[in-house]
């Protein structure tokens, strides 16, 4: 049909209206809330840590969690949410890593930030090499735990994790893998990662949010998802002092409520010193936070963080985590996780 | 002190709250925006944040010559224009749309189609007008915003803004015709018999 300007613009003029019409598109405002709380690159405010900006988001979450459960180890409720990659300021930036870098966590955890993708924090002991290439980041994990964030994308997989012979793939989630001396321990807290053998990609064992699980070397679920010999199952580097010696014959399965009782107020009495003594403030000004704290007592007799979520600030982290070394608990053939409220007060 | 005077102090002195409320109050606005400036992408939550990380980092440098809103659309703007400069140098994933079209119950389904398909046809008319022009064209025609404001968002003279918007519109009005689905609405705009407010019969035949 021949075409007419004056019918074009009319045309025109009515599609414009129904686009204009349009209402913007419904997007999960929480999520990106609580993103923006935990904005990787957030600068300080006046500087100083971003602190404001989290504590308000902090709040919002407060209110809804008091948590408290006993899980046993490797069980899947309340979920043992992974601590998330915290500040940036030391973050290596992954998209100039050259192919195969390798990252060593000696004395402290390293974050790599690859920009609109993912952020991980390899865990302090570990060690880890990274390759980049189209649009997907792999991380081989040699040694230790790393946590990450991947920004979720269309593709079925951006972001893997090989660890010994188990590959861990995901395209958008939050999750922490942790390679031990005879298993891999995989805990999400969003979305759902695949886990399985890493000469079979695309195969394995999906783990969604608020999952547990452990696999073998080889990346082959194991039973009852914890570690088939809990003897064996020290992580691959025991930085908190642990030992494994001196093991009675017959350890009880877990260990008891007050034995846990007393870790647990251990735990939260050096949460309150450290956060007294590494938080700032000034004119009197008080500083709360509110946090839910992931423990396990590992079968070996040690303390192991799993969470703080939200994390709190990278000082008191570190001061946490510090303290925990000194920690001890029963051995027991299973271990336990209990998940607490912390309130801190400055 | 105006109350935007009054949460842009506060946002500009650390208060978290502050930023919410600034968060709150736009959120709708921009991502209405960047959807028009970037169409149907899967990254449009991750701009939206980006928006946002933006106006937190540069609340201060905020010289309050503009309205807050306006100030915050110019970073969209940016924002948006960064991300189609990026995009042209990565390949595309997005050729479907990311949600399943939806019917509006209170119209007819294949009146409603139609229309999801008319809008969907303007926003590839849209991607093939340069950035500088389908900038103050979205502004003008689905923002209604007038050159004066667009101006101060885009940073060029009123004068600027009003060439670049007539030629934006030449252009459009010559590729209307290429999308079949708007050509429909223009035939049938055209032909004398159709009656008035009659739905428009689409041909059956996609978009090369």
């Amino acid at each position: 049909m021949k075409s007419d300007p004056a019918i074009t613009e009319r045309a025109l003029s009515r599609v414009l209206s129904e686009v204009r019409a349009e209402s913007a598109p419904e997007l999960d405002w929480e999520r990106i809330e609580a993103r923006l709380g935990e904005e990787p690159r957030m600068p300080p405010a006046d500087g100083t840590p971003s602190r404001g900006l989290r504590a308000a988001f902090v709040l919002a979450a407060a209110g809804l969690a008091l948590t408290i459960g006993w899980v046993a180890a490797g069980g899947r409720a309340p979920m043992a949410s992974p601590t998330l990659p915290e500040a940036p300021r030391h973050a290596l930036d992954g998209d100039t890593l050259g192919t195969g870098s390798r990252i060593d966590a000696i004395t402290d955890e390293v974050a790599v930030e690859h920009a609109r993708h993912s952020r991980w924090t390899l865990e302090r002991g570990g060690r880890a090499s990274v390759t980049t290439g189209g649009g997907i980041v792999r991380v081989e994990l040699e040694q230790g735990a790393l946590v990450a964030r991947v920004v979720p994308s269309q593709k079925q997989e951006t972001f893997v994790v090989e660890a010994a012979g188990t590959r861990v793939a995901v395209h958008g989630t939050a999750f922490r893998v942790a390679l031990t001396a005879d298993h891999v321990d995989v805990a999400v807290t969003e979305g759902t990662v695949l886990v399985g053998p890493r000469d079979r990609p695309g195969s394995g064992r999906p783990v969604s949010a608020n999952e547990n699980s452990s696999f073998s070397l080889s990346g082959v679920p194991l039973v009852g998802e914890t570690p088939a010999n809990p003897k064996a199952s020290r992580p691959s580097v025991d930085h908190r002092g642990a030992s494994g010696t001196g093991r009675p014959r017959e350890l009880a399965e877990q260990p008891s409520i007050d034995e846990v009782e007393k870790v647990v107020s251990q735990v939260l009495e050096l949460g309150a010193t450290c956060f007294q003594s590494r938080t700032a403030t000034a004119n009197g000004v008080r500083v709360t936070a509110s946090t839910t704290v992931t423990l396990r007592a590992l079968p070996n007799g040690g303390v192991e963080l799993v969470a703080l979520d939200p994390p709190l600030a990278p000082p008191v982290q570190r001061c946490v985590l510090e303290g925990l070394r000194t920690l001890a608990i029963a051995e027991s053939q299973r271990g336990i996780q209990v998940v607490r409220r912390m309130e801190l007060e400055r | 002190m105006s109350a935007e005077d009054d949460l842009i102090a506060r946002c500009r002195a650390g208060d978290a709250r502050a930023f919410r409320e600034i968060f709150e109050l736009y959120r709708v606005d921009v991502t209405r925006l960047l959807h028009r400036m970037i169409g149907r992408r899967a990254d449009l939550e991750d701009l939206l944040q980006e928006v946002f990380v933006q106006v937190y980092r540069s609340i201060k440098t905020f010289r309050a010559e503009s309205r807050l809103s306006t100030w915050i659309y110019r970073v969209a703007v940016n924002v948006a224009l960064m991300y189609r400069r990026a995009a042209k140098s990565r390949p595309l994933i997005v050729a479907t749309p990311e949600e399943p079209l939806l019917v509006d119950e209170s119209s007819r389904p294949d009146e409603e189609l139609s229309r999801q398909r008319r809008v969907e046809a303007l926003y590839r008319l849209l991607d093939r007008v340069s950035d500088k022009k389908r900038v103050v064209y979205v502004l003008h025609e689905l923002e209604g915003m007038t050159p004066n404001e667009i101006s101060k968002i885009v940073g060029a003279p009123v004068l600027t803004v009003r060439t670049r918007l007539f030629y934006a519109r030449r252009e459009v009005l010559g590729m209307l015709r290429d999308e079949p689905s708007l050509a429909a609405i223009a035939d049938e705009l055209a032909a004398p018999e159709s009656p008035r407010g009659a739905p428009v019969v689409e041909p059956h035949k996609e978009p090369a």
